[in-house]
């Protein structure tokens, strides 16, 4: 078999992501977020990753024959879908919704920075113990129980750093310590997996071929399985941490960006009162 | 600009006399000026000792067959060359500059912590001499300045100086960690008002940047040197291979380390460059932000490309792919400050001074020796390159035209201000012409010697054809390079006792540091100007036209929450989480790595040990405590909180003495095999934290009698406090680590 017809015919069509991917997108858009353009490309976008994620011949093979394309997966889900997501959300509904005090309470709680990364982290570190891991792959309801979270608690991880109210994010030094103690861990793991022995997890050293693409996946993309799961600790490693020095780039982007308009509106030389000028030199 | 009238105007009293005068006043000064210029005299001290190891090496190999020095002697020169270039010359020069420019620049009178200061400085005036004994010892370190396994372990190298080397660079890491701690509580914490973080001078915001990466690397360096100790001259197994180490992982280890080092050690020459271009060209920096922003996109991706050093060793196509196309991607950050520099110079009226030719020679050598270094990311040429003259030629066009050259720059743009003397323009132009042509003529034709298949580290090399003469023609450019750096030395002497005065601001830049006279009196600025942009000076002479009454806005600082003391010690904890993962990632290895020896599952006792983690965990709780008592202005029970800790403590590292005897007993030893080595390695290093906590526990407990802590909090409680968690917070991730993960999973 081809690429192109893995490409066409792996497609897993699993009717709740189809009518999941619809209600997110469809509930969005009937809020009037299609109003706002950019936050609108930016859901929609996230809503056809998240479709692209779960649905298409990546997740065929993630299930059954790759560790690494699965990894693509959980990368897609943990540090695309719910950036994208949340770059969508105007500004308007959040502040609709916190005018009701229980849910301001309730997002206070879960947007402190602590919950959002050590939860996001810890979820993700969890889910790539052995044990669970395998669980995942050999109970369908427990890989719903995994993606969800992977979803739920990464829109909490990137909250403080991309959401969409200002104070409830983290100051620009703060945030840049965040994504870098993030990519820290997440870059420990993919090195762990990366120089681990073959079969760290035991599923995919002998998959079941029903598609019948085993031979294009070993023998002509070179795919052994200690292979794989190196490449699958790669990607983890590298490209995941781009994403996070992205985020990092954004987040100094925007302040550099704020300080200018500063910059230009600052005070002039009349201000300037003796008490100011005396500057507290601290020793 | 003139300063002393604002001074006058203000009525403020003059400067403090110094009380003491003469080197007495010098050895005991705590001000960053004074340390600053220390640092420097050391670093260009080595860098004439390190140079004369270079001439020794380009002697030797001046022409075919050469017999100039012995080979041991040679291995020794390059060692040690290489060695005192990175560690006593670049490291000191770059971290001194800044010592003496930040507290300036942000409008400080000092750095957050002198005495913090005043011991790093010491230290690696100390650390030289103690890396240099190694000479009268036995023989200086012989196995290259990165010291691989297993030729530096024993029975390859007997004698003391690999042990040396090992000592001194662990004193300088040291004293390197304390700067970048000392560097980033400072930037928070002590800019004059109007200072904030985006308008900082980028040298300031480099080092900034630089004091992060210095963090996380060299504890890195410190843990591998322990662990390599600990190999020679305690029987470990680390990294010998025939006991079932891996050599390896030391390369694994020290390039972790490595390759932030030699961005640790350019980043404050992008930040000379990015004050010395704009100044001479007349014109503000173009794309500061894209500046500062390319620096943290450095910052962060140069952890994640060490391997590159390794291509060689075979790690495997997919590893070594991404590793190739990380270090492609960290050339473009690079590329961008290029781009802005240059960008910089176009249609500036640009003046040609000595500091400036420095750093226009910077950009054309720097982008050089950047390129070559990306040549070495496409792997198949890395395979035939590496370890050949071309890589030599690459790495010293950087160090050396990008590195020393920006450092010259420094130099000659800042002599005046710490001096009130102009350096001589006539002698810098000699030392300028005499160090490019030099410089090219040495380093050039090594990328060709390089290709032409000369492998560096060698005592000599056959009579082939063109190998003598392009070797004599760097031998040549070496003599050049040795002129120039009499004709720098003799200009700093001389300049300094008849150099034409300065002023506060000959080269009419904008940043604060000239806003003061020329040397700044002690507490650096009786008045600090007002600042409302990125270019103070620049902003006082040319006032803006419109008259908006905005409020005190201009002058608005970022307040940091968060207190002096208390960050202080976050960043040192930082640092020794950072040591502490690799120790815990080589007890890890090795765990995972088939091997025979002693199985942890049958020798440890995971339930005395958790009885006795329960004792250190007691401990955080009764310091917390001790913390509520004093909040509540209760200081029995404060005392009784802190001696409830101490005790606790104390518990727990006779409950850790009493297994290890147990061990020992049992014949497991540090030396028995790499179950040995790695446990005695890591409980020992957290045993040691644990004891110095307890030091400074006991400290407290002396200050809290003499009643000296008032309510409702206090900064050395919090302190002692934080480090005293972290250790507890070490000890879980270490229990879980060698007793839960080691001996329930296995």
């Amino acid at each position: 078999m081809t690429v192109w017809q893995v490409i066409q015919r792996a497609w897993t069509w699993e009717p709740s992501v189809i009518v999941g991917c619809l209600a997110l997108a469809g509930g969005y858009l009937a809020a009037g977020g299609a109003r706002r353009t950019h936050h609108a490309v930016a859901f929609i976008a996230g809503v056809i990753v998240l479709f692209l994620a779960l649905d298409s011949p990546l997740d065929t093979l993630g299930d059954t024959y790759l560790f690494s394309a699965h990894m693509v997966q959980h990368l897609l889900l943990i540090l695309i879908v719910p950036p994208l997501l949340l770059l969508g959300v105007p500004p308007a509904w959040v502040e609709r919704a916190r005018r009701v005090s229980r849910v301001r309470r309730l997002m206070s709680a879960l947007g402190a920075p602590r919950v959002g990364w050590g939860l996001g982290i810890g979820t993700m570190v969890l889910w790539h113990v052995p044990v669970l891991y395998t669980a995942a792959l050999a109970h369908g309801s427990v890989h719903v129980l995994e993606h969800l979270s992977f979803l739920a608690t990464s829109v909490l991880f990137w909250w403080p750093v991309l959401g969409p109210i200002d104070d409830a994010r983290l100051a620009p030094l703060p945030a840049i310590l965040y994504l870098t103690a993030a990519a820290l861990a997440s870059s420990i793991l993919g090195i762990v997996i990366t120089f681990a022995q073959v079969g760290l997890y035991p599923f995919y050293l002998l998959p079941v071929d029903r598609l019948g693409i085993e031979p294009l996946i070993r023998n002509v993309w070179g795919l052994s399985p200690d292979v794989d799961q190196e490449v699958g600790g790669l990607l983890m490693w590298i490209p995941g941490g781009l994403v996070y020095l992205c985020a990092i780039l954004g987040v100094m982007s925007r302040w550099y960006r704020t300080a200018e308009h500063e910059e230009r509106s600052s005070g002039s030389d009349d201000d300037r009162r003796d008490g100011d000028v005396l500057a507290p030199v601290k020793g | 600009m003139n300063h002393a009238s604002m001074a006058v105007a203000a009525g403020v009293a003059e400067p403090r006399e110094r009380e003491t005068r003469g080197l007495y006043a010098w050895i005991a000064s705590l001000d960053h000026k004074q340390l600053g210029i220390i640092y420097l005299i050391t670093g260009i001290i080595f860098l004439i000792v390190g140079g004369m190891e270079a001439l020794v090496i380009r002697m030797q190999l001046a022409t075919p067959r050469n017999t100039f020095v012995s080979p041991d002697t040679f291995n020794q020169m390059f060692t040690m060359h290489g060695t005192t270039m990175i560690f006593l010359v670049v490291i000191p020069l770059v971290i001194g500059l800044g010592i003496y420019l930040v507290p300036l620049q942000i409008g400080a009178r000092d750095m957050a912590y002198p005495r913090l200061n005043a011991l790093g400085a010491w230290l690696v005036v100390l650390a030289g001499p103690l890396l240099y004994y190694s000479f009268i010892a036995g023989g200086a370190p012989n196995a290259g300045w990165f010291s691989y396994a297993p030729l530096s372990e024993r029975p390859y190298s007997m004698g003391t100086g690999i042990d040396y080397w090992i000592l001194g660079l662990f004193v300088l890491g040291i004293s390197t960690i304390g700067a970048a701690i000392n560097f980033i509580v400072t930037i928070i914490k002590l800019r004059a008002p109007g200072m904030t973080m985006t308008r900082l001078p980028l040298f300031t915001w480099m080092t900034f940047v630089n004091s992060f990466i210095i963090l996380a690397a060299l504890p890195v360096l410190n843990a591998s040197l322990a662990m390599l100790l600990i190999d020679r001259q305690l029987g470990g197994h680390f990294f010998t291979p025939q006991s079932g180490g891996s050599a390896i992982l030391w390369q694994h280890f020290f390039w972790s380390f490595g390759h932030p080092e030699v961005y640790i050690m350019v980043l404050p020459a992008f930040g000379v460059i990015s004050e010395v271009i704009p100044v001479f060209s007349r014109k503000a920096i173009f794309g500061y932000e894209f500046i500062a922003g390319s620096t943290v996109a450095i910052a962060f991706l140069s952890f994640s490309v060490w391997a590159h050093h390794m291509f060689v060793v075979g790690l495997g196509r997919a590893a070594d792919i991404f590793f190739a196309i990380a270090s492609m991607l960290i050339a473009i950050p690079t590329g961008v400050k290029i781009l802005n520099w240059s960008v910089t110079l176009w249609g500036g009226a640009i003046r040609f001074t000595t500091p400036m030719l420095f750093a226009m020679a910077f950009l054309v050598q720097f982008t050089f020796g950047g390129i070559t270094g990306v040549s070495f990311a496409a792997i198949p040429l890395d395979w035939q390159v590496e370890d050949s003259y071309y890589l030599v030629a690459h790495l010293h066009y950087v160090a050396v035209g990008g590195i020393v050259f920006a450092v010259f720059a420094a130099f000659y743009y800042w002599f005046p201000k710490m001096t009130g003397r102009m350096l001589s323009e006539t002698l810098g132009k000699w030392n300028f012409w005499l160090w490019f042509v030099g410089f090219n003529l040495t380093f050039f034709v090594q990328h060709i010697l390089g290709l032409l298949g000369m492998p560096r580290r060698v005592w000599t090399y056959p009579d082939l054809p063109h190998w003598g003469s392009y070797n004599m023609i760097s031998t040549v450019g070496a003599y050049l390079l040795a002129a120039g750096t009499l004709v720098f030395v003799y200009n700093l002497i001389v300049s300094f006792r008849r150099g034409a005065p300065a002023g506060d601001n000959p080269w009419h830049a904008w940043t604060l540091e000239w806003a003061t006279p020329s040397p700044p009196p002690e507490e650096n600025f009786t008045l600090v100007p007002p600042i409302r942009g990125r270019r103070p000076l620049w902003d006082l002479a040319h006032p803006p036209a419109e008259r908006a009454s905005a409020g005190a806005r201009g002058q608005r600082r970022e307040a940091s929450a968060i207190g002096g003391a208390e960050l202080g010690m976050l960043a040192f904890i930082g640092s020794e989480a950072v040591f502490f993962v690799i120790l815990i990632i080589a007890y890890g290895y090795y765990h995972e790595a088939a091997h025979t020896g002693t199985v942890a599952a049958r020798v440890l006792d995971p339930a005395r040990a958790g009885v006795n983690t329960l004792f250190l965990l007691a401990s955080s709780g009764t310091m917390w405590l001790a913390g509520k008592s004093l909040a509540r202005g209760n200081t029995t029970g404060l005392l009784r909180w802190i001696a409830a800790t101490i005790v606790l403590g104390a518990v727990f590292l006779f409950g850790q003495a009493r297994e290890w005897t147990a061990l020992i007993g049992r014949n497991v030893t540090i030396s028995r095999d790499l179950f040995g080595t790695t446990f005695f390695t890591l409980t020992g290093f957290h045993g040691l934290h644990v004891f110095l906590g307890l030091l400074l526990l006991l400290m407290l407990f002396g200050l809290g009698l003499r009643g000296q802590f008032k309510a409702p909090r206090s900064a050395g409680l919090e302190v002692v406090g934080i480090y005293w968690h972290f250790v507890d917070a070490v000890w879980i991730v270490v229990y879980s680590v060698i007793y839960l993960w080691s001996v329930l999973v296995r």
